[in-house]
């Protein structure tokens, strides 16, 4: 006798392209309602640059880099917050939507499904990365209809620039996101290391401000890992390669390692 | 022909100790017993959340471990399961029945869950009932053969449990098999086809509930207050417990015995009724050997 007539189609294989849209979309929708992710997705970088716009010598935004000339200070401000956009969607938006996942027992389910785990993994780099492009974007049209558009800018190298940065960042969100971690634990370790990438990274901040400021801080940003992806990011806007791209190069590498350790640990069920 | 479910000789310390029972085609599979009786630690092996010692699992053919996969004609509903409190149940319908490569549930299983209510509606904002729902609601999205639930009607009101009982005879009926793990006897005497009875972890009995009934050997039987003294009484025979004393026999044995009883208890009104799965498992808990009961 045929199995079951419960449903009107049997259940049959499903494509993982069709998988990978499927679960993008709903989690895009689920996303957009939880609010930590619009706030650190979109409301950051304009809060950053309200607060950048009150502090003395940015009042100005459209004055010109002593050191680059052509370049406004406001142009170097839209990449570094592309940049933090990015980390912010990797490291803090999946790590904590990965533990709120497995906690209520979604991921366990899911992985009851016919779905595959790659295709899992990918919708939430490919959710990342339309987070961090809406809001960049965004962010974008805002400073350009208020300052105008830069003198020169690539918006293509930009784009392959935050690919990188978003690579990275997705990267470490799942593997933090994927160890067995409390909700709470989560909820501690997100915002601690994105904070720290943050602040470390010079504040939103160009990093270059703080040499004359606080060497000490300046020193601290020359090993920050955001602060090297943000300076990629930036001369890929102005058309260049950043002399800081070996230590993207090893970012890249500590990536890729980070994904077939991710692939080793992640842990679906939430077992204790 | 391949069982749905197999599970050999299955151990895990502490709580399980050498389970075994199948679940067959069209068949409905109540694993029953107290909490704390080793239902809970079952579910989590057959699940794949806990590591049982020894034994094994089998499911629609396959051997299954923890951590591994399951099968994808598996559909469960666990304890603690939940969705995210902001996903709105309908996104969640479509989420699953689109990774199952199904249309989604049957208008009938939608109206017998009473789902369409709740589709617009967050998980977040469902009472407990209605999310108990809407998880076997999902645990059905994909067509599955095998359904596993796990306690899905406790603590719920009449409605709630009536219509997760409508809705696992309908899993029954479309030929599919269903383990049910549960602490409530009354509930798996009306669902099972085939009951598990759990005691300290191992299987006291398996059987319908009707053979497993009979095994008590009487027609009727009646509770009485502990502190009564009913050793005299004749023909019926006695099972002491901490909140009363259940006689069985027949009904003159027990009329009878109302009589001898009617002193000590003065006008009190006793009931006799037909034993139930309950009467069975205190018996078969109480005896020490309960495979003699059957002999």
């Amino acid at each position: 006798m045929a199995a079951t007539a419960l449903t009107e189609r049997p259940a049959g294989d499903v494509r993982v392209t069709g998988t990978v849209w499927t679960l993008v979309r709903a989690q895009l929708a689920l996303l957009l309602r939880t609010p930590v992710v619009p706030a650190a997705v979109f409301a950051l970088p304009f809060a950053v640059l309200l607060v950048l716009m009150l502090v003395v010598g940015f009042r100005f935004p459209t004055i010109e880099f002593g050191a680059m000339p052509g370049v406004r200070v406001i142009d170097r401000l839209v990449p570094e917050m592309a940049g933090t956009v990015a980390a912010a969607a990797g490291i803090l938006v999946i790590t904590l939507h990965l533990s709120e996942t497995r906690a209520t027992g979604m991921l366990r389910r899911l992985r009851r499904t016919r779905m595959r785990d790659a295709s899992y993994l990918t919708a939430q780099a490919i959710v990342a990365g339309a987070l961090v492009a809406a809001s960049t974007l965004l962010f974008m049209v805002v400073t350009f209809v208020i300052y105008g558009l830069p003198r020169s800018w690539h918006p293509l190298y930009l784009a392959g620039a935050l690919l990188v940065v978003t690579y990275c960042s997705v990267s470490a969100g799942l593997l933090l996101g994927g160890l067995r971690m409390s909700r709470i634990g989560a909820r501690v370790a997100a915002p601690l290391c994105f904070a720290l990438l943050f602040l470390g990274s010079g504040l939103g901040v160009p990093r270059e401000g703080w040499e004359g400021v606080a060497p000490w801080f300046y020193q601290v940003t020359t090993v920050n890992p955001l602060a090297q992806l943000n300076d990629f990011v930036f001369h890929a806007y102005q058309g260049r390669l950043a002399e800081t791209w070996p230590a993207v190069a090893g970012l890249l590498a500590t990536a890729v390692v980070a994904n077939v350790m991710t692939r080793r640990v992640f842990d679906w069920e939430g077992t204790s | 022909m391949t069982s749905l479910l197999s599970v050999t000789d299955l151990s895990r310390s502490p709580g399980l100790e050498e389970v075994s029972f199948t679940v067959e085609r069209g068949e409905v599979v109540c694993v029953v017993g107290p909490p704390g009786n080793g239902g809970a630690t079952l579910m989590e092996c057959l699940a794949g959340t806990g590591e049982p010692d020894a034994g094994h699992i089998e499911m629609l053919g396959v051997t299954v471990g923890p951590g591994d996969r399951r099968p994808p004609g598996l559909g469960a509903a666990l304890r603690g399961e939940a969705l995210p409190a902001r996903m709105k149940v309908a996104e969640a319908m479509r989420l699953f029945s689109r990774l199952y490569g199904t249309r989604g549930l049957p208008g009938r299983l939608v109206d017998l869950l009473d789902l369409e209510p709740l589709l617009p509606k967050r998980f977040g904002r469902l009472t407990d009932g209605q999310r108990r729902r809407v998880m076997i609601g999902l645990a059905l999205v994909g067509n599955p053969e095998l359904v596993l639930l796990d306690d899905p009607a406790a603590g719920l009101g009449e409605g709630s449990r009536r219509r997760i009982e409508q809705a696992v005879d309908e899993v029954r009926a479309a030929y599919g098999g269903v383990c049910v793990v549960l602490d409530d006897l009354a509930q798996a005497e009306r669902l099972a086809d085939r009951v598990v009875l759990l005691r300290a972890g191992r299987v006291l009995a398996e059987g319908t509930p009707t053979r497993l009934i009979k095994l008590l050997g009487s027609t009727c039987v009646m509770g009485v207050p502990p502190h009564l003294r009913v050793d005299r009484l004749r023909d019926v025979r006695v099972l002491r417990g901490a909140a009363a004393t259940y006689l069985y026999g027949s009904r003159p044995a027990l009329e009878a015995a109302i009589q001898d009883l009617s002193p000590m208890s003065g006008d009190r009104v006793w009931s006799i009724r037909t034993p139930t799965l309950r009467d069975a498992y205190l018996t078969l808990s109480a005896v020490p050997e309960p495979a003699a009961l059957e002999a």
